[in-house]
Order: structure tokens, then sequence, then C-alpha cells
């Protein structure tokens, strides 16, 4: 019980962001890490701690693609209304972003457009579809080895690595973008 | 110059990684309570969780020793029930009109009956046909000499 608190803990802010990355809503992502929580809770106490957070990140998954799901079909049935990412709180997510803390030991220069880069990286990790999206956080993010991240992911070990690295590619692009201005 | 030199020391990966954790550093405390919150909600469905299964394990406990002979014994009585149901109207009523039928009244009879009986009833029958047959010819016969006798 305690262990699991714990654990859920640790979890949550993480779970949060990565729900927020692929939903780009405050309140579904939080919807979502909830019924993270509660069926991990409900279903899977009994496993050892160890096993907890593959497990947490495959329902995670689950629970993102299932908002997706429900998603596409409600856009279908609304077409009229603006889609899900345009009516999204990107602009919100960005102004909260901002780095307030600066390390003066290192250049104040340098700090800063290393802050810039990770900034417009963090938002073409937003833009990116949502199978790549995954497979960059779960890979570089949560550390999850490419076997992990195919057993979370529901796809084989191929697909992530091809997943991975056209996602790798757009950052790189990206990341050429920034420095060329 | 400088600063785009020391942007490509760290990868993609690790400055997504830290610019992500940099990310989860600056969530407003609204969104913090929020999660604590889902947390304490997630903790607390365990309790509700572990109440179910007690009740779910003393209706299993049940179920082999009382309830699943009294659920067999039910579903056998209602095919029964179903099947009686499904059977003919009156059935004794039926063979009644049947046996009033006097075809089918001589066969039932007929199917009690032994060889021996049966035969005796065949020799009967014959008889009986031989003695028409015999009249019959007698009518035929009879008839042609009476017009003689009055010619």
């Amino acid at each position: 019980m305690r262990e699991l608190d714990i654990f859920l803990k640790g979890i949550e802010k993480r779970a949060f962001r990565i729900a927020q990355l692929a939903t780009h809503c405050e309140a579904d992502s939080l919807d979502i890490v909830q019924d993270t929580m509660i069926k991990l809770v409900t279903n899977y106490q009994q496993r050892t701690p160890e096993e907890w957070h593959p497990l947490f990140l495959k329902i995670l998954e689950n629970k993102i693609l299932d908002w997706h799901r429900k998603q596409k079909v409600k856009n279908k049935l609304f077409f009229w209304k603006k889609d899900w990412r345009k009516g999204s709180q990107i602009t919100n997510e960005q102004s909260d972003l901002k780095p307030e803390a600066v390390d003066h030991q290192i250049n104040p220069e340098s700090q800063l457009f290393s802050e810039q880069l990770g900034q417009h990286l963090l938002e073409c990790v937003e833009s990116l579809p949502l199978k790549q999206q995954q497979c960059f956080v779960l890979r570089s993010w949560e550390g999850l080895s490419i076997k992990e991240t195919a057993e979370v992911m529901k796809i084989n070990e191929n697909s992530v690595k091809t997943h991975y690295a056209r996602a790798l590619g757009k950052l790189q692009q990206a990341q050429q973008t920034i420095e060329d201005r | 110059m400088i600063h785009k030199k020391q942007g490509h020391q760290q990868s993609i990966p690790e400055r997504s990684a830290s610019a992500l954790d940099k990310s989860i550093e600056d969530l407003s405390p609204e969104i913090c309570d929020r999660l604590e919150a889902a947390r304490k909600i997630a903790i607390d469905s365990q309790s509700e969780t572990k109440q179910k299964n007690k009740v779910y394990t003393w209706f299993n406990s049940l179920s082999p020793t009382a309830l699943k002979p009294l659920s067999a014994g039910l579903a056998f009585s209602f095919c029964l029930v179903v099947f009686w149901a499904m059977l003919p109207p009156s059935t004794s009523q039926k063979t009644l009109n049947m046996t009033s039928s006097p075809d089918l009244s001589a066969f039932i009879l007929f199917n009690t009956l032994d060889e021996t009986e049966r035969d005796i009833i065949e020799d009967i029958e014959f008889a009986y046909w031989l003695a028409q047959e015999l009249g019959t010819e007698d009518h035929f016969d009879t008839q042609p000499s009476d017009t003689n006798r009055n010619g």
C-alpha cells in the first residue's frame, strides 16, 4: 500500500506530461492519469514493485490510444466544430514551460540558447505523430529498451526502431532549423 | 558561435529528456494538487476493491457446495417444464379418438393378438369371405335357371 503510493507519487507528474504531450489537453491528461492509477491499483497491486513501472506505462499508453480513438469519433460526429489540436492549450503549455532557473556558472548566452533549443525540441516532440512521440518519449525519457518499448506499445521491435528513427530525424531537422537562425 | 557548439554537446534525446524534466519542475501547483487528489482516489479505490473481493470470495465459497447443485437442479427442472410444455396437448384424449375409428381399432386389436389368435381370425375372415362368394355365385347361377323355368 505504502510502496504503491510512493511509486505513484514518483511517476504521476511524468505520466501527466506524457499524456499532455499526446492529448494537448490538461483536463483530459489528468483524467487519463487518474484512470491509469486506478487501473493499476485495482488490477495489479499484487504484482512486484519492479513490474509496476512497465505496467503503468502500458496502461497509460492504452488510455492515450483510447482517448485518440474517442476523439477521432467525436471529430467525425461533430465535424463542424474545431479540431482538437487547434482548440488545445498549447499556448498555455508553452507559457508554463518557460524556464525560470538559470545557472549563472555557465555562460548565460549558451544557457539561454540551450534552453531555447530544449523548448523548441519539446514543441517538436508535441507535434510528432502519436506513435513516434510515444516511442521517442518511452525510449529517451522513460529509458525503456527497444524490447520494453515494443511490449508497452504492443508493436514489434522493428517498428519501434522505425518510429524512433523517424522521430529522431524530425527532431534533428528542428534542431538544425533553430541553429541556422 | 560558442553557444552553438555547446548546443551540440548534448544529443537530441538527452536534450529532450532534460527539457521534459524541466517542464515537470515547472508544473503549476494546481496541477500538482489535482494529481495528488487523483492518486488518493486511486489508493482509496484499492480498499473498495478489497471489500468487493471479500463479497466475491464469499459467493465463490458458497458456489461449489450449495449454489452449483441448486442452479443445476433449477436448470434441469426448467428444461423439464419446457419439454412438458412442448409436448402435444392431451395425448390420452387423442388415443381415445384414434380408437374410435373402426380401422384403427381393428389395427390395434390385431396388433395385440397372438399368432394363433390371428390365424383363427384370418380363418374366420376367410370362411366369411368364402360364404359370401358362394352366396353370390349361387345368386348368379340361380337367376338364368329361374328365367329358363319361367320361359
